[in-house]
């Protein structure tokens, strides 16, 4: 908050450079004569503005320099109207169709969405606002068709994945192109994998209040101009400008708590331990015993009685009482002091999260310079104690006319965010994996819950042995207070995002223009594991730091021509050259053997070592596109551009990527404009091919610092050590033959506007193609190489895409609107490099997302049970179901179809609008739901554990299996258990599930107080706004909210293992326009 | 305003003209080399080869020969004799081919060109024992093929009495060419040995050794070769090849590692520590304490724990192995039980100086070491038993093989033992292939499992059918 005060001090002193003002009045009004309620007044080329109150009046301050006034009402038409001398103007605005939409394709340019011949998606300022999303990618959840976004989860600063029209390359990229007012900007993450941290996607310093609207380009007709960066679509931002008029202050203030919204049930009726002895026995925390397979909680009470017969060793007292619970050690009933066993809910180690955001912007300017100024502060504090992200963001934009001719612009937004992570997914650190494993009869918190319990050391260090960590199995799993303290990781990124840009208009029709851009961010990380005197082990502490940074250029110099040739035909072109250099460097320092506890600084550790990587690559490009305009119904673009990239092979570097694409507004060639049932129609038909270059450094073979592996537990030896240095060969053989991946798409689609455009319809069908995917193919490591990176494979993708929009009530005082999307895709790997099946995305040995011929991209692999040819599964003669020998595909991770369905109701001031998300189909390998179930501490291990079970499956003389086996049969030990018999969280088969479902992913409710209450003080608005976001999930998967990805933004999909929990969250925020 | 247009104009054009320049020249790595020299080369090969000598390839024969059991996560189940097609897959890759392997075959070259006999000595002899742990543990292997990058991307396997003899014939290699030195001696990039070549010969013998008892089956007419061999190898504990870790996190001693990194998912086997106990044999505490509730193989802060300290070195091959060899040896070509029974005794007197023992033991080391009135296949069994007691911690793998070539000590499979991989439900006789073979080189390693019986964890290898 502090940070706010300079930002006030600026615009107070803006507020004192007013202008002189001439107040305007009047009425609009339908063709009926009635009044239209809440119909935006705008001084043109401006923000200043006002809307129409109840009787459709309207009163206005303008600048005795304005010279027209724009009026606009929701399906009707605009009109734009010369101010005179009179101060009173009254408009009659027509009910009809809006044709004009401004949209911002490639390289910045403006285009009118009538003539465009290629499907483009807008988001406005109020729908990405509105969400409330921290994260920017997440702000377009369900909104828009063939988007499809995955959060990796609800932690704050937590990355998020998006696919336009699913994944064209195996192993680049497929996040799309992210476009900041002409400048591309970096949106990759860093360290995301199954362990450690939720880290950001970049985008995510993007301060969503500063978007003025996001146009969303899918295929290669949309992107062509982008050449070797845009097989993947690109996220074209632009940010709010200055505008000609006094300043206009804009404060906000949100205010938002969260709340993890699904978790996976958890048992409570049975102890620690395990069968021993054909009985089940407690298996204290002083034993090390993972596995709650003990007797029933019920059967037991506590005892601190240092003779009774299961009584631990002398060490594990502490003044008298057992150390890990001061209730004392679990005994059978009746053999102790009375008080019967406890059941801890762990889940109440998470806490409310909240979040604050608070804006402020100032816009304004002359009709010479134009000024847009914002500062903004978000601060969220997540649900596990201590975890905390923040952003702060400043951004200046200002352009001038410098003489009738040039014009300049620049624009600087500085950035900082960052916050405190916490350990997630597959480590021993990770929150979720010692919670959800944590035994029922053990209270992590000590007495204490949520931060309350973070915050007291004695719900994570014991008494006794002093120092040792307190952990439900002596911290083999770390107690996730213990890590929320002493597995610190922060993060501090300082971006700076920005252009300088200059045109020049030699004729009306010809202007030259020229735009720099830099995105460039240092991000600083430290992370420490302190010295865990646990138990049964000594880890002697790790501290590491790292900077990453990275640096991307842009310049792009192009000629601009618009000349309307005669009535009928109109052309305009572009040429350009563009030129981006990028360079990025990673520097870490890991230290070892801490020598001091709670000190987490590299001067700590006793042994260093040190890695850096440098990337750099250089791309340069010619292009070219051509628009013609036949009648203003026929629209014809046609794009190219050359690209050399420093990434190819020296000899060979370059790529060429081009499209067409054509428009037919039939209903104006057959000039149905006032057809009352379609009175819009557009035709659209494009062909385009677009690139993905080869990684860098990929043509030649390297020798590396030397490195030990291969167990898979435990860590390698890394050099330098044993006194000296060493090097290896680079496991992957360089190749200098690469061409770079080409991406083609057909698509047609169109767009109708019916019954008076109360009804919307836009349609697209695209068929998509990539073929030489750039692959390191995993070819046998014994040939001395692991990898080759080749040209091999083909991905195909095919879709429609449909978004609909009705306006079923319009009245006076009453709007009700719906809007619609959906999205359907099949996105196949189609070949792979010869003689290989199977390419790795993410995850696991065991249980992987994989790219297979003939399967849909990021297919789940892994260990099935046994099946005959008939499909039929093989149970063995004890009843047991029989393990497959050779991992299979089981689950494909996309969904079968997805949508978003807004409802939008506008009451007086109210306004009142749902979001509603669909998803159906779409697998999820729930490696937590398998893990849980072995520990037994899962609701179905707890259910079902008495019970007994014929599996469906034949047995091995073909009849059916009628053989009733015990699920968990404490007299067949642990080996006879189902959930344990199959190994740790058994295979891959027993943890398939669908992740369909239906959510309310906004819900919107805000008020505008009327104008009138401000009549007397500087104030010109005021709204006050409610927004739940993701209140409502129902979903049959049994894990946390399936919107989730254990590797983030990378190109596997599907993997959930200990993922942090996704959040609901409930905002209030405030806005007051000055 | 002119000046203005012309500033703005020139500036664009120059921005734009120097973007025009090569840019090629990034397309290289500035952090990495493309050509190093030999002494850089050679610490990798030697670390990794005692890496995988104490991780996985250790650990699971430990738990096969029930020295270890599985108590939590992995282990349990490997314990169950699930040891699936990826349980190998990383030491396979990066341990194995693109590991040790392909160091060696970079330093032969390298050295060939060279000219450099010392480094193509000791590669040649790393690289032999690095198929011969593998070859025991998966049967056939790619060997004429292997290590050919592009040349041959779908290498063939080749059968197991191949691999032996080239590995052989790849230590006889190794003992001409250090028996006649020349180029720049290794010196401090040797971490066995310092550049000694005459260390490097004894070494060779006594890997050879090794291979012709554990290839004696087919072919018993090697236990005269194996006598051959010992009397040409090191004699004493000291001048084994010793490789020293380091006491940090980063280049420990794998078991120590596993017990850092892993605590508590693998502990020793109750019935093992049981018979220890029971014999009352001295190294029992400085294999393994009792933590209250279970016997622990790791305690960073138990020194006498002698085989899984970060520090602790570990033996490429000791000369416990040796003298056991020769026993055996000795009573598989026909000698007394007298000359049996010195190096029996000579074998465990020598196992309790490995492990620091400086009481005086000779009472039990004389005890086990008795052959009075055991004949034939008694006084087999006994070396074997005896054996098993004095490998844990540092040659799991001779175990494993002792076993399934003699079927000694006796063990009972676990009864939990059956399943798809193991339809028998015996105690492994191998390991899978990995799955990454399956993945990119199919139809070879199909072949391989075919002609071996489908190559489940219950086929034989060939030098134990």
């Amino acid at each position: 908050m502090k940070k706010c005060s300079l930002v006030v001090w600026l615009v107070l002193s803006a507020v004192g450079s007013l202008l002189a003002q001439r107040t305007i009045t009047g009425t609009v009004t339908d063709q009926q004569g009635e009044p239209l309620i809440g119909a935006s007044v705008l001084v043109e080329d401006t923000q200043m503005g006002t809307i129409t109150d109840i009787d459709g009046r309207y009163t206005l301050e303008v600048p005795e320099t304005a010279e027209r006034l724009v009026f606009s009402y929701t399906g009707f038409s605009t009109e734009t109207v010369e101010i005179g001398a009179s101060n009173v103007i009254d408009v009659t605005l027509q009910e009809g169709v809006v044709l004009d939409e401004a949209i911002v394709t490639a390289v910045g340019l403006e285009s009118n969405r009538r003539q465009l011949g290629y499907s483009v998606q807008n988001v406005d300022a109020d729908e990405v606002v509105g969400s409330r999303e921290t994260n920017v990618v997440n702000a377009l959840n369900g909104k828009v068709a063939g988007v499809n976004i995955t959060s990796s989860s609800g932690a704050p600063g937590a990355s998020s994945n998006i696919r336009i029209r699913g994944a064209t390359s195996i192993s680049r990229t497929n996040s799309p192109l992210f476009v900041i007012d002409g400048v591309p900007i970096d949106n990759s993450e860093i360290g995301n994998g199954v362990g450690g941290v939720d880290q950001s996607n970049r985008a995510i310093d993007i301060n969503p209040n500063d978007i003025s609207s996001i146009s969303v380009l899918k295929g290669p007709a949309a992107t062509a101009l982008y050449g070797v960066r845009a097989a993947n679509g690109a996220v074209i931002i632009t940010t709010k400008k200055g505008a000609e008029g006094k300043a206009q202050i804009t404060f906000n203030a949100n205010y938002a708590l969260d709340q993890y919204n699904q978790v996976p049930e958890l048992q409570s009726a049975y102890a620690q331990g395990r069968p021993s002895g054909g009985a089940p026995i407690w298996r204290g925390p002083h034993t090390a015993e993972g596995f709650s397979w003990g007797p029933a909680i019920s059967d037991l009470e506590y005892s601190n009685d240092p003779n009774h017969p299961n009584a631990p060793g002398s060490l594990f007292f502490f003044e008298d009482r057992y150390t890990f619970d001061p209730n004392g050690f679990l005994v059978p009933s009746g053999t102790g002091n009375g008080n019967p066993a406890q059941v801890y809910d762990q889940y109440d180690f998470f806490k409310t999260g909240n979040t604050y955001d608070v804006n402020l912007q100032v816009r304004g300017g002359t009709d010479r310079i134009r000024y847009f100024f914002s500062g903004g502060r978000l601060e969220s504090q997540g649900i596990a104690p201590n975890g905390e992200w923040a952003r702060n963001s400043l951004r200046l934009t200002t352009d001038a006319q410098l003489t009738d001719k040039l014009n300049v612009g620049l624009s600087a937004n500085y950035v900082n965010s960052g916050g405190f992570r916490v350990q997630r997914g597959s480590n021993i650190q990770g929150i979720m994996l010692g919670l959800l494993r944590t035994t029922p009869t053990f209270d992590n918190g000590n007495g204490k819950s949520g931060q309350a319990a973070a915050d007291d050391p004695g719900s994570y260090i014991l008494p006794s042995p002093a120092g040792a960590q307190r952990s439900y199995r002596a911290g083999v799993y770390d107690n996730p207070y213990w890590v929320v303290n002493k597995n610190p990781f922060e993060d501090n990124v300082s971006r700076l995002i920005g252009y300088v840009t200059a045109g020049y208009e030699f004729l009306p029709s010809l202007k030259l223009n020229y735009k720099l851009g830099l995105d460039q961010y240092t991000d600083r990380r430290n992370w420490a594991f302190d010295i865990n005197n646990q138990l049964f082990g000594s880890f002697d502490g790790a501290v590491n730091q790292g900077v990453y940074t990275n640096r991307d250029l842009n310049s792009d110099l192009f000629l601009q021509f618009n000349q309307r040739l005669s009535d009928f035909f109109s052309v305009s072109a572009i040429v350009g050259h563009n030129y981006f250099d990028t360079k990025y460097v990673s520097q870490q320092t890991n230290g070892f053997t801490l020598a001091a506890s709670d000190f987490y600084h590299i001067s700590n550790a006793s042994d260093i070592q040190g890695f850096e990587t440098i990337n750099r690559k250089k791309l340069m490009g010619l292009y070219g596109t051509v628009d013609l305009n036949f009648g203003d119904y026929l629209f014809l673009n046609l794009t190219g551009r050359n690209d050399w990239s420093s990434a190819l092979p020296e000899d060979d570097n370059n790529f060429q990527s081009y499209s067409a694409s054509l428009g037919w507004a039939f209903t104006e060639m057959l000039g149905l404009q006032n057809n009352p049932v379609l009175p819009y129609g557009k035709l659209r038909l494009s062909y385009g091919k677009v690139g993905n270059d080869a990684p860098i450094y990929a043509t030649t073979n390297y020798f590396n610092s030397a490195f030990n592996g291969g167990d898979g537990f435990i860590s390698g030896i890394q050099y330098p050590s044993f006194g000296l240095n060493a090097f290896e060969r680079s496991t992957q053989l360089g190749n200098n033959m690469l061409l770079p991946e080409s991406t083609t798409t057909f698509e047609v689609g169109g767009e109708f506007k019916f019954f008076r455009g109360r009804v919307g319809l836009d349609v697209t069908y695209y068929d998509s193609e990539s073929r030489d995917q750039v692959i390191p193919v995993q070819i046998s490591s014994v040939t001395g190489f692991t990898s080759v990176i080749q040209n091999a494979g083909r991905v195909t993708n095919k879709g429609w895409e449909l978004v609909l929009g009705i306006t079923p009530v319009r009245s006076q005082n009453f709007t009700w609107d719906i809007e619609a999307n959906w999205t359907t895709y099949e996105n196949i790997v189609e070949e792979l490099a010869e003689g290989v099946t199977n390419i790795f995305l993410s995850g696991f040995t065991s249980t992987q997302s994989t790219a297979q011929v003939g399967e849909p991209y990021g297919a789940i692999w892994g260990d099935p049970f046994a099946y005959n040819d008939q499909g039929q599964r093989l149970i063995d003669a004890d009843g047991w179901p029989i393990l497959g020998t050779s991992k299979v595909v089981m689950g494909d991770p996309n969904p079968d179809w997805f949508g978003g369905l807004r409802n939008t109701f506008t009451f007086y001031g109210v306004r009142v609008s749902a979001l509603l998300d669909f998803r159906k189909g779409g697998d999820m390998w729930c490696g937590t739901c398998g893990i849980l179930d072995y520990f037994g501490t899962s609701q179905p291990s707890g259910d079902l554990r008495d019970e007994s079970v014929v599996f469906e499956g034949v047995l091995p003389d073909g009849t059916q299996n009628n053989i009733s086996v015990p699920y968990a049969d404490p007299a067949a030990g642990l080996g006879g258990n189902y959930w344990i018999r199959y190994g740790f969280g058994g295979i891959s088969e027993m943890s398939i599930y669908d992740t369909s479902w239906l959510r309310l992913r906004e819900l919107t409710v805000s008020y505008n107080f009327p104008s009138n209450l401000f009549n007397n003080i500087a104030v010109e608005g005021a709204s006050l706004t409610f927004t739940g976001r993701n209140l409502w999930l129902d979903t049959e998967y049994p894990g946390i909210d399936p919107e989730t990805n254990l590797t983030g933004a990378s190109n596997g999909i599907g993997l959930d293992y200990f993922n942090m929990p996704n959040t609901k969250s409930y905002n209030l925020g405030l806005q007051v326009i000055f | 305003m002119k000046k203005l247009k012309y500033i703005f104009l020139t500036l664009s054009v120059l921005f734009a003209a120097s973007a025009c320049e090569d840019i090629t020249d990034v397309n290289v790595d500035p952090t990495r080399l493309t050509d190093v020299n030999l002494n850089l080369l050679l610490p990798d090969a030697l670390s990794q080869t005692a890496y995988n000598q104490s991780a996985n390839p250790a650990r699971m024969p430990a738990i096969i020969m029930q020295h270890f059991t599985g108590f939590d996560a992995q282990q349990v189940q490997y314990s169950d004799y699930i040891i699936a097609e990826d349980a190998f897959n990383n030491f396979w890759n990066t341990g194995l081919y693109s590991g040790v392997l392909r160091a060696c075959q970079v330093i032969i070259e390298k050295a060939q060109e060279e000219g450099n006999t010392y480094y193509e000595g000791i590669a040649k002899i790393i690289m032999a024992e690095g198929y011969g742990m593998s070859t025991m543990m998966f049967g056939d292997m790619p060997f004429s093929e292997a290590l050919q990058g592009q040349e041959n991307l779908k290498p063939a396997y080749d059968s197991q009495e191949q691999v032996i003899n080239g590995l052989l014939a790849m230590l006889n290699d190794a003992i001409g060419l250090l028996n006649s030195p020349s180029g720049v001696n290794p010196s401090s990039a040797d971490l066995y040995y310092g550049g000694d070549p005459e260390a490097w010969l004894k070494v060779a013998h006594a890997l050879k050794a090794r291979y012709l008892a554990q290839t004696a089956k087919r072919n018993s007419g090697n236990w005269s070769e194996v006598l051959k061999e010992v009397s040409e190898s090191f004699q004493s504990v000291d001048e084994q090849p010793w490789f020293q870790f380091e006491g940090n996190q980063i280049a420990n001693n794998p078991l120590a590692k596993f017990g850092i990194e892993r605590p508590n998912t693998l502990i020793v086997d109750e019935g093992f520590a049981q018979k220890m106990t029971d014999r009352a044999d001295p190294r029992q505490d400085y294999y393994m304490e009792f933590s209250g509730s279970q016997w622990t193989f790791y305690n960073g802060s138990n020194p006498n724990l002698v085989w899984t300290q970060s520090s602790s070195a570990t033996p490429l091959i000791s000369y416990v192995e040796l003298k056991f060899l020769e026993a055996e040896a000795l009573y598989q070509t026909g000698a007394g039980n007298g000359e049996i029974q010195a190096a029996l005794s000579e074998a465990i007197q020598a196992s309790m100086d490995q492990v620091g023992i400086s009481d005086d033991v000779s009472a039990f080391v004389a005890e086990r070491s008795d052959l009075s009135g055991l004949s034939g296949e008694e006084v087999l069994e006994r070396i074997i038993e005896e054996a098993y007691f004095a490998y844990f911690g540092y040659a799991w793998q001779q175990v494993w093989h002792n076993y399934r070539r003699t079927g000694y000590p006796d063990l009972s499979p676990n009864p939990d033992g059956t399943n798809g991989l193991n339809p028998s439900g015996g105690i492994p006789q191998r390991f899978l292939y990995p799955v990454g073979e399956v993945q990119t080189n199919l139809e070879n390693v199909q072949a391989a499992k075919d002609r071996q019986g489908g190559a489940l964890l219950d086929d034989p290898v060939w030098a134990f059918e």
